[in-house]
């Protein structure tokens, strides 16, 4: 009688992402703006996929924050798993041990608004 | 679903452990095996003839287990998970006689065996014959052998995970040969008992759960296998451990003095069972009792209650 | 059942035109092994680790001839579009670094490959012909023809008339 459908047609899928460095207070040799920023992730997906792999895939930073270095990246779906591979595989950011930290992956962007894994217990 | 595990933690001697549980347990992984490397479990003597004697036999370290406190696992706690810390052996198995070493008491006394075959030969050993719950590669350097498919299959049936270890991706000297032996570990196994783990020497080689089974993606599992290789091949990879020390390898019998103090109940209904089914009609009201507070676990008591009668 | 698939690529490399032939062959002798390592490189660079792992596991050079410069490359089906992608950027093989791969038949089956090869050969012999003016040449280059041309009428004349 009843049928539950589940439509995603979504173009993009957001992603809430943070570079998490070693040793934090350390200050970095070069402070990580949002062009940095930028720079880190098609910079892993150039090394991953290649000149032609890493441009096809196009990533946008929607919002960064430099305070904790988080920021919010949009990417066409079908890209989804060449980023987000891309970003995992990441060791290093100017010679500092760092990963990227995926936090929240949503093909909309409400979807981002409210997360019940992240509870961090103090 | 199964809990999130790495069964690769490396444990080294300068650095620390501790550390790497914690971004693990913060990540949220709720079973990680500490994986003790030993390159060679036999010694060598200077004739190159491998020998095995009491004041040349090589040190195996006991296992090791983290003390974390409550407020360490703080972060499971919230989820009603715990952390579970098992043992794992990994040797390079460049060797038949290694076999015979690795079935001794202090290797054995490990939760996981892991081997490294260096050969064909090995790898068809390992995969055929000998009782060890992983194989895994030296995933950063070339394959010294192909990978067949009817060793890799009866692997499988046997219940012998595969081991994808991604921290050597992240060097770019080894990325192209870590993603070539994955994809060859791949397209051999078909997805089936693929496991990945970190390989981590240092807290910040370990990644997310969800980040790894996207890893799997990538290297072409399907969906719902990438997301096992995370969770349920690496608990029915335990469990195959497990039988290793069980008597039988379906049921194991342990003293019912070993039971919890919540587990004591299932004692005593099972011997009022007893007493009720040699006719006994004193007891039957008690052993009616105890019967419908387990029916849902054991439904046949049920139906041999009712042919009885 | 699990069938693996390939795709066979047919390549002419390409010197400029004005470079003599002659000289090309003794000297810069191709090997197949040149070749695959100067594919993988390409390979890298456009796709980066990824795309020559996946190059390097599943690709071959089958087939080699120096003197026509052609190259047979096998690769499984799904890599195959990074060798596809990467082909019309290759500029340099071996030791010959002014050239550029023509792709002049991509199937499915090796069969269907040195079919094509075989009709195309034979064309490209037509074209020599009028482009060779020196006598001596010219007159080799038709009788091999003559000689390739007879041979196959021979075949097929014994096949149809009946044994006596």
């Amino acid at each position: 009688m009843y049928e539950r459908r589940v439509i995603t047609k979504s173009e993009f899928h957001y992603m809430r992402v943070s570079l998490d460095v070693q040793n934090p207070a350390k200050a970095l040799p070069v402070e990580l703006t949002n062009v940095y920023f930028k720079q880190a992730v098609t910079a892993a997906l150039t090394r991953l996929f290649g000149d032609i792999g890493g441009a096809m895939v196009a990533v946008d930073v929607l919002k960064y924050n430099e305070g904790d270095r988080s920021a919010i990246l949009r990417v066409h779906s079908h890209n989804l798993v060449k980023l987000w591979s891309a970003l995992t595989l990441t060791d290093r950011y100017m010679s500092r041990k760092c990963a990227f930290r995926v936090h929240q992956v949503s093909p909309y962007l409400m979807g981002l608004a409210v997360n019940s894994r992240e509870y961090e217990h103090t | 679903m199964a809990a999130f595990s790495d069964l690769n933690i490396l444990h080294m001697e300068n650095v620390s452990t501790k550390e790497k549980l914690l971004m693990a347990i913060k990540l949220g992984y709720e079973v990680v095996a500490i994986n003790n490397y030993v390159e060679n479990v036999l010694v060598k003597d200077d004739k190159g003839k491998s020998k095995k004697e009491p004041s040349k036999v090589v040190e195996i370290p006991a296992p090791v287990k983290v003390h974390l406190t409550e407020r360490d696992i703080g972060d499971l706690k919230v989820k009603g998970a715990s952390l579970k810390q098992l043992s794992r052996f990994t040797t390079v198995l460049s060797d038949p006689g290694q076999w015979r070493r690795m079935q001794e008491d202090d290797i054995q006394a490990y939760d996981l065996l892991a081997v490294q075959p260096t050969t064909e030969k090995l790898f068809h050993m390992a995969c055929t014959a000998i009782e060890i719950d992983i194989i895994t590669f030296n995933i950063g350097d070339k394959l010294t052998y192909y990978l067949k498919p009817a060793p890799v299959s009866k692997a499988i049936e046997r219940g012998v995970h595969f081991e994808i270890v991604y921290s050597e991706g992240f060097h770019s000297s080894s990325r192209r040969t870590f993603i070539a032996n994955a994809l060859r570990i791949m397209h051999v196994t078909h997805g089936k008992n693929v496991i990945i783990s970190s390989g981590a020497r240092e807290a910040m080689d370990v990644r997310g759960p969800y980040d790894v089974a996207n890893l799997g993606l990538l290297i072409g599992l399907q969906e719902p296998q990438s997301k096992d290789a995370i969770s349920t091949n690496s608990r029915a990879c335990v469990l195959h451990a497990n039988t290793r020390h069980s008597v039988k390898s379906v049921i194991s019998v342990r003293s019912s003095s070993e039971l919890k103090a919540e587990d004591q109940w299932t004692v005593e209904a099972c011997r009022k069972e007893a007493s009720e089914e040699s006719g006994d009609d004193s007891s039957e009201s008690a052993a009616e009792e105890a019967d419908s507070s387990f029916d849902a676990a054991r439904p046949e008591s049920k139906r041999r209650r009712m042919d009885g009668v | 059942m699990v069938r693996f698939k390939n795709r066979y690529f047919v390549l002419e490399i390409v010197h400029p035109l004005h470079a003599s032939t002659h000289r090309s062959v003794q000297e810069q002798k191709l090997t197949s092994q040149e070749v695959y390592h100067s594919l993988k490189e390409e390979v890298h660079k456009s796709h980066g680790d990824y795309g020559s792992a996946a190059f390097s596991i599943s690709c071959n050079v089958k087939y080699l001839n120096p003197y026509t410069n052609t190259i047979f490359v096998r690769i499984r089906r799904g890599p195959h579009r990074f060798l596809a992608t990467t082909l019309p950027f290759i500029k340099k093989i071996g030791k010959q670094d002014n050239i550029f791969l023509n792709t002049l038949y991509v199937g499915a089956t090796v069969r269907n490959c040195h079919k094509f090869l075989r009709n195309h050969n034979r064309q490209q012999l037509a074209v020599l012909l009028k482009k060779i003016t020196h006598p001596e040449e010219r007159k080799k280059l038709q009788t091999s023809l003559l000689r390739a041309c007879v041979l196959e009428n021979v075949e097929t004349w014994n096949t149809q008339t009946p044994m006596q």
